[in-house]
């Protein structure tokens, strides 16, 4: 019974602790985030050292470099002859910084852009009844628009209407808008037969905002504008990739879970990597979502009613929100390349 | 600061339920009303019902004079529209001045710990405190089920589901406030049961004429999973305005039913969470509250799905739709003056 009695006041305690937090903007001490807290900033402390590091063994090897040969090599870039003859080599002696996971950042995703596929010239594919992708991918986003704005996240739509937005156009509306993660919505067209869901990410981008960085440390230096981005593109890329398999494997599972509630034989078809246009040039976290299958009578016929739709955008709001709090699901298959 | 003496104050349990929410005080009053709210719509319709504002069972009795609010949507203000905000309050004012009243409690100061879905996120839990802001002396906003395991003392080795009109919350008690790794949400829940219901009966029986308010009584007062009952499910609906008896019971089992596949994956995915050698003890101690325990054999659905992963033991509350307040009720009476302290005003 004493020790019951221990249990309730230390549970106590530790709600409190939490409302407190909650009350005062502070992440909850008794909670394990706090631990990803540490982990993030002992990552983060890792990339600054990496960067400091860097330039700071930069210019140490300059000076050495008439007393000594440099003791290592830099493998980071080795593609770039210039710099692999520089004495500034020494930079592959600082740890691989770690990648950096924004389930730290528990509030840190605050704007999210919601691509609705296709639109205006470009129909995407077609059901038998005429109901066209681009119709269902702007009413699914709509829906999943009001949501996320009612969950008080900043929602920015790369169309509102029946428009005609080039791929390009809608990486560079999210990259403009400096939107935290990017999902775009489509929906697929396989056989007659084949049903189901798959969500897709990639991994290489161009390193944003670095350019600036880049150019103020390389003064000194020694490297070009090119060396530094490289070097901070293979950081940035880790992290964009691994945050946007995380998110996939979110949206894929909470896809599966609500939608088989209304659609039974909805299909796992899994977590996919492809080289989507439209992901290559987001600079966030971006997937990219096949919701349903316009090709399949049955799920054609669900998708053109609003309930469906409804289902789904409440199943990406799921999906998402489990990415914010850092759910990294388990059992979603990566299932290799598909392709656009 | 100096400290509220317990004994004056009004301490009260709140389950903010999207269907219905429930009150308990420390005087030992309980009450439950529908969540909903309504203004009257025009100044004719202010005339007869002679308020400004109409909560719970009366708002729906009188909907077609109200604009009717229905404000939480998974136990959550509905996003986070002004007047939703304002629905969310007045329903909170009402539950609290009715049992205030009744428990002869007008002037005291009152503290509160109110439940709320685990999948609500920090900013959720803000908002909702700013939403009532002024209400309370002091809240303690805490996950719904975690109230509920408090409530019963089953605070170690233990699944509480708790099956709600919005969401079915489920957490692992493991002696420690729960994490998020410990919860779950799932959006299957009585709204959705209801929806199903109804899509169900307007296939079988086009013609008939029927609300999904009266789907949800319907459910409430049929809803089972596994043997059908001895008699048939039959309500009356009207039939191209002729009041028709109608039978429903093969659909009440078919929605109803849809609700246990997720559920029992959702189990099985957070008790394989569980540290092996804790998986059977708390798979005997599954606990079912929540509006969704009225369900007629869901406990025995349950357990017998179990038998999947070992066997286990589900036990359904006595009083289904009181296990949030009671247990929010239980973490309000418990807190000592120096954590409702630090809450500040």
């Amino acid at each position: 019974m004493a020790n019951t009695e221990r249990l309730k006041a230390r549970l106590l305690r530790e709600a409190v602790e939490e409302n407190v937090a909650t009350m005062t903007g502070r992440l909850p001490r008794p909670l394990r985030r706090s631990a990803r807290i540490a982990t993030w900033w002992g990552q983060r402390s890792a990339a600054t050292l990496f960067f400091l590091g860097l330039l700071g063994g930069v210019r140490l090897s300059f000076g050495a470099a008439t007393a000594a040969a440099p003791v290592t090599t830099v493998t980071t870039i080795p593609q770039n002859p210039v710099v692999a003859s520089r004495p500034a080599a020494d930079a592959a002696s600082f740890p691989r910084p770690q990648r950096v996971s924004v389930a730290a950042l528990a509030l840190a995703v605050r704007r999210v852009v919601i691509d609705a596929g296709h639109g205006g010239k470009s129909l995407g594919t077609s059901a038998v009844s005429g109901l066209s992708e681009k119709e269902v991918t702007l009413d699914i986003a709509e829906r999943l628009r009001v949501r996320l704005a009612g969950q008080g996240l900043t929602v920015l739509m790369t169309r509102a209407g029946d428009d005609t937005i080039s791929l390009q156009q809608r990486s560079d509306i999210a990259n403009e808008g400096r939107g935290d993660i990017f999902v775009s919505i489509h929906v697929n067209a396989l056989t007659p037969k084949d049903r189901g869901i798959e969500t897709y990410y990639l991994g290489a981008s161009e390193a944003p905002a670095t350019d600036a960085i880049a150019a103020d440390e390389n003064r000194d230096s020694g490297y070009s504008l090119a060396d530094l981005r490289s070097l901070l593109d293979g950081i940035y890329i880790d992290a964009r990739k691994d945050e946007s398999r995380r998110l996939a494997e979110s949206v894929q599972r909470s896809l599966l879970r609500d939608l088989r509630r209304v659609n039974h034989a909805v299909e796992d078809r899994g977590v996919k990597t492809a080289p989507f246009v439209v992901l290559v040039g987001t600079r966030m976290p971006a997937i990219l979502a096949e919701v349903s299958c316009l090709s399949n009578d049955e799920e054609a016929a669900l998708l053109s009613g609003p309930g469906y739709r409804q289902s789904i955008a409440d199943a990406l709001l799921d999906g998402i929100q489990g990415y914010l709090r850092g759910g990294a699901p388990d059992g979603s298959k990566e299932t290799g390349h598909g392709s656009y | 600061m100096a400290a509220t003496k317990t004994n004056d104050v009004f301490t009260v349990g709140i389950d903010l339920g999207t269907s219905r929410s429930a009150i308990s005080t420390s005087t030992g009053d309980r009450l439950v009303v529908d969540s909903f709210v309504g203004w009257p719509a025009d100044l004719v319709a202010r005339k007869i019902l002679k308020r400004k504002v109409l909560v719970g069972r009366e708002a729906l009795d009188n909907r077609t004079m109200l604009e009717l609010r229905r404000p939480l949507e998974r136990g959550l203000i509905k996003e986070g529209s002004e007047k939703d905000i304002e629905a969310v309050r007045e329903l909170v004012r009402h539950l609290l001045a009715t049992a205030a009243q009744k428990s002869h409690k007008e002037s005291a100061p009152v503290r509160a710990v109110l439940g709320v879905p685990a999948a609500a996120l920090r900013t959720h839990k803000q908002h909702l405190r700013e939403a009532l802001d002024g209400l309370f002396d002091k809240l303690i906003i805490v996950s719904e089920p975690f109230a509920v395991a408090y409530g019963l003392d089953a605070l170690l080795h233990t699944l509480i589901i708790d099956i709600g009109a919005g969401t079915t919350d489920f957490c692992v008690m493991n002696g420690r406030y729960p994490t998020d790794e410990d919860q779950r949400t799932l959006t299957v829940a009585g709204d959705s049961v209801d929806a199903h219901l109804q899509q169900l009966i307007r296939n079988r029986y086009p013609d008939a004429d029927f609300s999904i308010f009266m789907v949800r009584d319907w459910k409430e007062q049929f809803a089972f999973v596994g043997d059908p009952p001895r008699e048939p499910v039959v309500v009356t609906a009207p039939v191209r305005g002729v009041p028709t008896p109608i039978d429903i019971t093969t659909e009440m089992q078919t929605a109803c039913e849809a609700l246990v596949p997720p559920i029992v994956e959702t189990m099985f995915d957070l008790l394989a969470s569980v540290a092996p050698e804790y998986q059977e003890r708390v798979r005997r101690n599954v606990t079912v509250s929540g509006g969704g325990g009225l369900i007629r054999n869901l406990g025995p659905k349950i357990q017998c799905a179990l038998q999947q992963v070992g066997g286990g033991v589900v036990t359904v509350v006595e009083e289904p739709a009181f296990a949030g307040s009671d247990g929010c009720l239980a973490i309000a009476r418990d807190a000592p003056d120096a954590d409702w302290d630090k809450l500040g005003k």
